[in-house]
């Protein structure tokens, strides 16, 4: 398998770029398509979000320095398209956030690639109650399974706030789950 | 001196310490969260395997369109100099100021009347004359307007009389 760095170097260079883009996409597809899903919720925008990720990576790539670790990076885009694809459509239909969050489940209700039973469903709508940044650190902690230290790298973050944030998300989500 | 007993006054319960690490083991063991693990969302069939193909279809340059009428992106560039030039030479003329009839110095008009053949005759210019200004009766004396007769007019029929003598 080959190594991030050489990696970046054939994304950058002009004859090895589509290539190099292929196997990009072909290894972070599936991680980047399911932490955007897990922010917007519906199939269809966690689609467009993620092309739209793709897309950006691809006319960016030759501007990234590696300061941080490629992977990263591009979590990072996902993080910004997927919250900004949020907002915008919100801004558009002028919602409240309660709005927006209900409006949000009902989309996640009739989506046909959501086969959630009634917990899981219940789980998405005590989700949506968490502070962005505690929904964020849940969502990438318990279900994408990444350490500490990358999502701090992702989100710029302190590790000792992101396990503050990721405990007190646990304990509201059981919370919520256990009384209703 | 009273030696001290090596024997423990206390006790255990049976096989204490034979199932103590699967005791201790069940304690140290992560309760299991309500939070399911599976959030329950899927994709459609195949989807990522074409996700590369309409990521190239996005990526891939659209063909140059071009224009049927290619004037037509300069028709707004023209037409707004034409305005910004209509507006620079009317605010000119706004500013500065007109000139009225009292303006004029009364030789300069005596001067074009004099020079210009205006085609006018002598009745037509009278028309345009204020009568206000003209006394009701001239109390000329007979020599003064024989005198002015004598010195303005050249020929008699310049004086238009109605007679017949």
């Amino acid at each position: 398998m080959i190594s991030e760095k050489d990696l970046i170097k054939e994304l950058q260079t002009k004859a090895t770029r589509e290539k190099a883009f292929t196997t990009l996409v072909g290894t972070y597809q599936e991680r980047l398509y399911w932490h955007i899903r897990r922010i917007v919720l519906v199939h269809d925008d966690a689609d467009d979000v993620l092309q739209n990720t793709f897309i950006k990576v691809y006319r960016h790539i030759g501007n990234f320095k590696g300061e941080s670790k490629l992977f990263s990076w591009m979590y990072r885009i996902a993080t910004n398209e997927a919250l900004t694809f949020l907002a915008q459509r919100s801004k558009k239909m002028g919602f409240s956030d309660t709005e927006h969050q209900e409006r949000m489940m009902a989309s996640l209700q009739a989506d046909v690639y959501f086969e959630g039973d009634a917990i899981q469903l219940k789980l998405q709508q005590a989700i949506a109650t968490l502070p962005e940044k505690q929904k964020l650190v849940f969502n990438m902690k318990y279900y994408d399974e990444l350490k500490y230290g990358e999502i701090s790298e992702i989100l710029e973050t302190s590790v000792g706030a992101l396990k503050a944030s990721y405990h007190l998300a646990v304990k509201k989500l059981e919370a919520f789950l256990k009384e209703t | 001196m009273k030696q001290k007993s090596t024997q423990q006054p206390f006790n255990t319960p049976e096989g204490y310490f034979e199932n103590f690490g699967e005791r201790l083991k069940g304690k140290l063991a992560q309760p299991k969260s309500v939070i399911p693990k599976n959030s329950g969302f899927t994709v459609p069939q195949g989807y990522f395997e074409e996700l590369l193909g309409q990521l190239d279809e996005r990526r891939r340059p659209k063909a140059k369109v071009i224009p049927l009428h290619p004037y037509k992106k300069h028709i707004w560039i023209a037409a707004s100099v034409a305005v910004l030039v209509l507006l620079a030479v009317g605010l000119g003329r706004e500013l500065q100021p007109s000139i009225t009839f009292e303006d004029l110095a009364h030789e300069d008009i005596e001067a074009y009347l004099e020079n210009n053949d205006l085609g006018l005759s002598s009745y037509e210019i009278a028309e345009f004359l204020p009568l206000e200004d003209v006394p009701a009766h001239l109390n000329l004396s007979e020599e003064q307007m024989l005198e002015y007769l004598t010195n303005h007019v050249d020929h008699i029929n310049e004086l238009n009389l109605e007679n017949d003598d």
